[in-house]
């Protein structure tokens, strides 16, 4: 039995994580170090690699039928100045199927979302401290498994959002959590009764990561 | 040193059709599509059956007899009737299986299939087994395949008894068929039963009873001879089995 998260009361959180990222800024600006010369901070990007805990909510399939485990996430992105960044990301989870009377004959699917990202960081050029929110948009891709050697996929557009905050050890590594949402919405060619429309092609998902961040000077 | 090369590209085209032929067994599920298999189960009084498992399967290849699903068979969908003895499974789609299968109420048996859940492997023994070949015999449209209403027979113990009346000293011999309980919707031939019951009747003995299950509305065969007449066919007889009677007499 998969535990109820309050994740409403989660969403909630995190937008007020974002309201309070500039003024938590502001604050943040008298502790920040100035014995690094400005090249140190202006990186040209970065890369991130990080484990993900995908806890899909709501009504419909991915949440009703999946058992999902973790996955992993990896994410490239070019810093266009110190404030804002564009990049891809790439995630992976598997999920195994627990409930076939809502997804038909499927055993398992590897889900995965490849986002285009736009980001904004909300501190300071000198700080070791990066919080970041980011908005992406992509493609998402349930490839499913049937026996040992079916597969066929399912595919659609992914939204996400995201708050980060990273923490630079030295110049070229740092370590960063992430929490994150995600809107799927697949395109599977259903029969026009809407309840089975909507379950199949909806997914919501939350999904906090952490992991290391590489720096690209 | 030619014939060597020419041995070896044959053996080489050969063993790609292998695979080739191989690889066509197997079915090819689209991307992006599901469809709904439809009905609704009512049993012979005409009320709605609820509760029923329903299982659909894609298949390629012969079928070379009639029984549950073959190994080979992919499970593509599956559920239950609801309380109104309707059901929508959602399905996945096969893009080259000859046909589709529909199962109601018949256990899978040890196929290498996903476990569902438990409550889903499980048959109402109360009343019989349908089989039906959904893609041939219903147009799939707009995605439905839509197999309408499909009756399902309770099944019912009874009692068959032979008595002796006459003065004849002759051994009896006898046999009891009834049909099976698993239905062909699709053709008219029947499974085989293998629940038939051999006996007899000695001089000595004037009486026997033999329990048997049929679904109501069906017949058993009573079939049986002399055995002094022993190059004789077995004459046999109808039973029809209906919701009133219990026990059938037959007299010799």
């Amino acid at each position: 039995m998969r535990r109820p998260i309050h994740l409403d009361s989660l969403f909630s959180f995190f937008l007020l994580l974002l309201i309070c990222a500039e003024s938590f800024g502001q604050v943040e600006e008298d502790a920040v170090k100035n014995d690094q010369p400005d090249y140190y901070y202006d990186v040209l990007g970065s890369v991130k690699i990080g484990m993900l805990f995908p806890k899909p909510y709501g009504e419909n399939a991915l949440s009703e039928a999946y058992d999902t485990g973790n996955g992993i996430q990896l994410e490239a992105k070019v810093q266009v100045n110190h404030k804002l960044g564009v990049g891809l990301q790439y995630q992976v989870f598997k999920g195994q199927v627990t409930d076939q009377i809502v997804v038909g004959g499927v055993d398992a699917s590897r889900i995965a979302h490849v986002f285009a990202l736009f980001g904004i960081n909300h501190l300071k050029l000198k700080s070791p401290w990066r919080l970041e929110t980011d908005f992406g948009v992509g493609y998402l891709e349930f490839r499913n498994e049937r026996g040992p050697i079916i597969e066929f996929k399912d595919t659609g557009l992914t939204l996400k959002l995201s708050a980060s905050l990273s923490y630079r050890f030295n110049s070229w590594i740092g370590a960063y959590i992430q929490v994150q949402y995600n809107w799927g919405f697949l395109s599977i060619d259903t029969p026009d009764i809407s309840e089975i429309r909507d379950v199949l092609n909806r997914t919501t998902l939350f999904a906090p990561s952490f992991g290391l961040r590489f720096y690209v000077l | 040193m030619f014939l060597y090369r020419a041995m070896k590209k044959v053996l080489f085209l050969t063993l790609l059709s292998a695979i080739w032929f191989s690889c066509e067994t197997e079915i090819d599920f689209e991307d992006n599509r599901r469809i709904v298999v439809s009905g609704q189960l009512m049993n012979t009084s005409n009320t709605s059956l609820g509760g029923m498992n329903v299982e659909v399967y894609a298949q390629k290849g012969s079928r070379t007899f009639l029984s549950g699903p073959l190994e080979n068979d992919v499970l593509i969908g599956l559920g239950r009737s609801d309380s109104n003895g309707e059901f929508n499974i959602t399905a996945i789609s096969p893009e080259n299986a000859d046909r589709i299968e529909v199962f109601i109420n018949i256990n899978r048996g040890n196929l290498n299939q996903s476990v569902p859940p438990s409550e889903l492997n499980r048959i109402d023994s109360d009343f019989t087994g349908i089989f039906l070949i959904a893609a041939e015999n219903f147009p799939v449209l707009d995605d439905i395949l839509d197999i309408g209403e499909v009756a399902i027979n309770r099944v019912k113990s009874v009692t068959i008894e032979l008595e002796r009346i006459s003065n004849l000293t002759d051994t009896l011999q006898y046999f009891i068929e009834p049909k099976p309980f698993i239905r062909d919707l699709s053709s008219s031939s029947d499974f085989p039963s293998g629940r038939t019951l051999f006996g007899s009747l000695n001089p000595d003995n004037f009486f026997v009873s033999r329990p048997a299950q049929s679904a109501c509305g069906d017949t058993i065969v009573l079939g049986y001879r002399l055995m002094n007449q022993s190059d004789v066919e077995f004459e046999e007889q109808q039973i029809i089995i209906d919701e009133e009677t219990n026990t059938f007499r037959f007299t010799f």
